[in-house]
């Protein structure tokens, strides 16, 4: 029974917790507590497509050509105690732009930095709301321009607090999740200190049911603020920032009691509203799996 | 002689209080702002004052040593703008602001624009003006300077561009300079904050662009050179937007030897860079041959190294920022692509000279600070790069193909 819980928390379901210190957002992810003496690792990809900045008059300045933002993530964590499960994040950056008609064109990539987390999922309420909470510690690599680059050079710390909704209070098979995040990051140098804090709602359904998968889709909303439009390890504006985004998110899931199998989360996302921001289309991907 | 004044005396008297009584203004109307100047075109100059009440208006200018002109409008106005054209090239020319017949305040003197066949002339760059100390003593180098005109990066009056702080801010400060030359800004985000920068656009007398009919955006030939004025705080300036559209037009149509544009914030800067801005305009800077970039906003001064493709290596635009007109000064962290940056009050002089191009940053006491000669190569060998103004400032070099 612990087994299928912890199954349920795996990344079906919406979380901020895939946004990691400047990162796309990635709705597969989530915060997910192995059992202790357990592994669980996931691999999360976004690619970013940007067609234009929005201004915070709600001008739209379109870019003349492709802008993307792709990055990688590897995440794994051990839980050494029940309901604890300390873990190491790795992520890997692609950005570029090609301006049409013109030979000029960017390409960055690398390691922007390492992040190091605490997951907290409390144990013993499996037919409520089930919490869970992430504290993490993104050190990257010291920025210089940080006009499309793959690090803004701004260490960051980050909290986010998530709701699952399991099979109990919600009729099967509806499921749903909300979460909150809240990241800071020091000044340094002459750049001050840096704000940020998002929400995410997701609610869906099971699709199919099988003998050991399920198949789900929900619906996906968020909403972002902060205190500079420093997005995907990019600084745009040192103005404050603020948008939302909505989308849809498939997931299918490998249950059968008792035995962690993987699971894979597909999303498509597409900014609402943005200040100060970028405007795009995304696409999330992620793979977990409990050893 | 008896003890009686004498009759010439009283006629002296008589005569000097006529003349005083006629620059005290008809029935009270009194001069409240300027004169100042304005560039409407490629070859007109506007010349601008404000009354207190409204009133006719009248110019009388003459080149010097030459015949005098006079233009009237008879419209009734307080804010009052006269067009002078058909100026000829580069001369220096003396004038006169009347309300109806009365004068308004005593002659000054201003150059004519150039036409293009002119190849040499000088021009300033100033930006982020405010206080009154620093925008004084920079007033004062503008006119020992003898420019033809000064750039304002934006940011002309704190601390929200509203038309009540125009006066403290800006009209009083420079006075020395605006009766002498025109100052051709550009908009910036304390420009925008009042009612989108209304008080900017009636408060100068600028080109009118023919993509949206207004001056938010605008550009102007001045002999052998092109100025472009962007908006990059109100208006999109994307792909497709009016704004990119009118300015793939101007540079493409562009035959000058130099071209020049300018906007607030930088796209390149060792503060607080524009990322949007240099994503979308830098490739089409250098797709059009554009020479320099000029910016404000962030309170110093910087040079970048000629960058082009994203990158500081090899010929390229070079990316200039002066905002040290006053306002508290910035703090960087200095980048790569930076060749000088100081956090300093300043102002630039620009000298161009045929294809040669020097620009020079200097405190508000006039010492300069640095400089860098652009050279465009030319079919025959480069000429000779001149001699440095000063030994313990040595120019850099750039030639740009």
């Amino acid at each position: 029974m612990r087994g299928r819980v912890a199954l349920l928390t795996l990344p079906l379901f919406l979380a901020a917790a895939g946004r990691g210190s400047g990162q796309s957002v990635n709705p597969t992810s989530s915060v997910a507590v192995p059992d202790a003496g357990h592994l669980h690792a996931e691999f999360g990809f976004t690619s970013y497509r940007v067609d234009a900045f929005v201004e915070k008059s709600g001008a739209r300045q379109e870019f003349p050509g492709s802008l993307d933002f792709r990055v990688g993530v590897l995440r794994l964590s051990y839980s050494p105690i029940e309901s604890f499960a300390l873990g190491l994040e790795v992520p890997y950056r692609w950005s570029s732009y090609g301006p049409s008609g013109s030979a000029a064109s960017v390409l960055a990539r690398g390691n922007p930095g390492l992040g190091a987390y605490l997951d907290w999922a409390p144990p013993g309420r499996e037919d409520r709301l089930r919490p869970a909470f992430r504290l993490e510690y993104m050190t990257l690599r010291t920025g210089t321009d940080p006009v499309l680059t793959v690090s803004d050079g701004g260490s960051r710390f980050s909290g986010t607090f998530q709701l699952t909704a399991l099979p109990g209070p919600l009729p099967a098979p509806w499921r749903g999740l909300a979460s909150l995040r809240v990241e800071y990051g020091p000044p340094a140098g002459d750049d001050p200190r840096h704000l940020e804090s998002s929400v995410q709602l997701q609610a869906g359904r099971r699709l199919v049911a099988g003998r050991s998968l399920e198949l789900a889709a929900s619906a996906v909303a968020g909403y972002q603020a902060s205190s500079e439009a420093r997005q995907e390890e990019n600084l745009f504006h040192n103005r404050t920032s603020h948008g939302a985004f909505a989308g849809v998110l498939l997931s299918l899931e490998t249950a059968r009691s008792g035995i962690p199998l993987p699971s894979l989360s597909l999303s498509l996302t597409k900014d609402l509203c943005p200040r100060n921001a970028p405007s795009g289309w995304r696409v999330g991907l992620s793979f977990t799996r409990a050893f | 002689m008896s003890r009686r004044s004498h009759p010439l005396r009283s006629w002296t008297a008589v005569g000097g209080l006529v003349l005083l009584s006629s620059f005290n203004v008809r029935e009270g109307t009194a001069l409240t702002r300027g004169p100042y100047l304005g560039r409407v075109s490629d070859s007109a100059v506007a010349v601008a004052w404000d009354t207190d009440l409204a009133g006719g208006s009248r110019v009388d200018f003459a080149p010097e040593g030459g015949g005098w002109a006079t233009i009237r409008q008879d419209e009734s106005t307080r804010k009052h703008v006269v067009v002078l054209d058909g100026l000829a090239s580069g001369e220096s020319y003396r004038y006169r602001i009347y309300s109806g017949e009365v004068p308004l305040a005593g002659e000054s003197s201003f150059r004519a624009p150039r036409d293009r066949r002119e190849a040499r002339f000088r021009f300033a760059v100033i930006g982020d003006t405010s206080g009154v100390d620093v925008p004084l003593r920079i007033a004062d180098r503008l006119v020992e300077a003898d420019v033809d005109f000064a750039l304002h990066m934006g940011d002309v009056v704190y601390p929200s561009g509203a038309e009540k702080d125009y006066d403290a801010q800006f009209f009083t400060p420079l006075a020395r300079w605006l009766s002498h030359g025109p100052v051709l800004p550009t908009l910036g985000n304390h420009d925008v904050m009042t009612d989108r920068g209304a008080a900017y656009l009636a408060n100068f007398s600028l080109p009118v662009n023919d993509a949206t009919g207004n001056s938010r955006f605008y550009a102007f030939r001045h002999a052998n050179a092109l100025f472009v004025s962007l908006d990059v705080e109100s208006l999109e300036f994307g792909a497709e937007s009016p704004q990119y559209e009118w300015l793939v037009r101007t540079l493409s149509g562009s035959a000058e030897t130099w071209k020049f544009v300018y906007l607030h914030t930088p796209p390149y800067s060792s503060a607080h860079a524009n990322g949007v801005a240099r994503l979308i305009l830098c490739p089409l800077f250098e797709r059009y041959g554009v020479d320099v970039v000029l910016a404000g906003h962030e309170h110093l001064y910087e040079r970048t190294h000629p960058i082009r493709a994203f990158a500081s290596s090899g010929p390229g635009v070079i990316y200039l920022t002066e905002g040290g007109g006053g306002a508290n000064l910035s703090q960087f962290r200095q980048e790569e692509f930076s060749a000088y940056v100081a956090s300093r009050f300043s102002y630039v002089i620009a000298d161009v000279e045929g294809s040669t191009l020097t620009l020079s940053a200097r405190e508000p006491d006039g010492s300069m600070f640095d400089s860098v000669v652009v050279e465009k190569s030319a079919p025959n060998p480069p000429r000779p790069t001149p001699k440095p103004p000063s030994a313990k400032h040595p120019p850099s070099i750039v030639v740009r193909p």
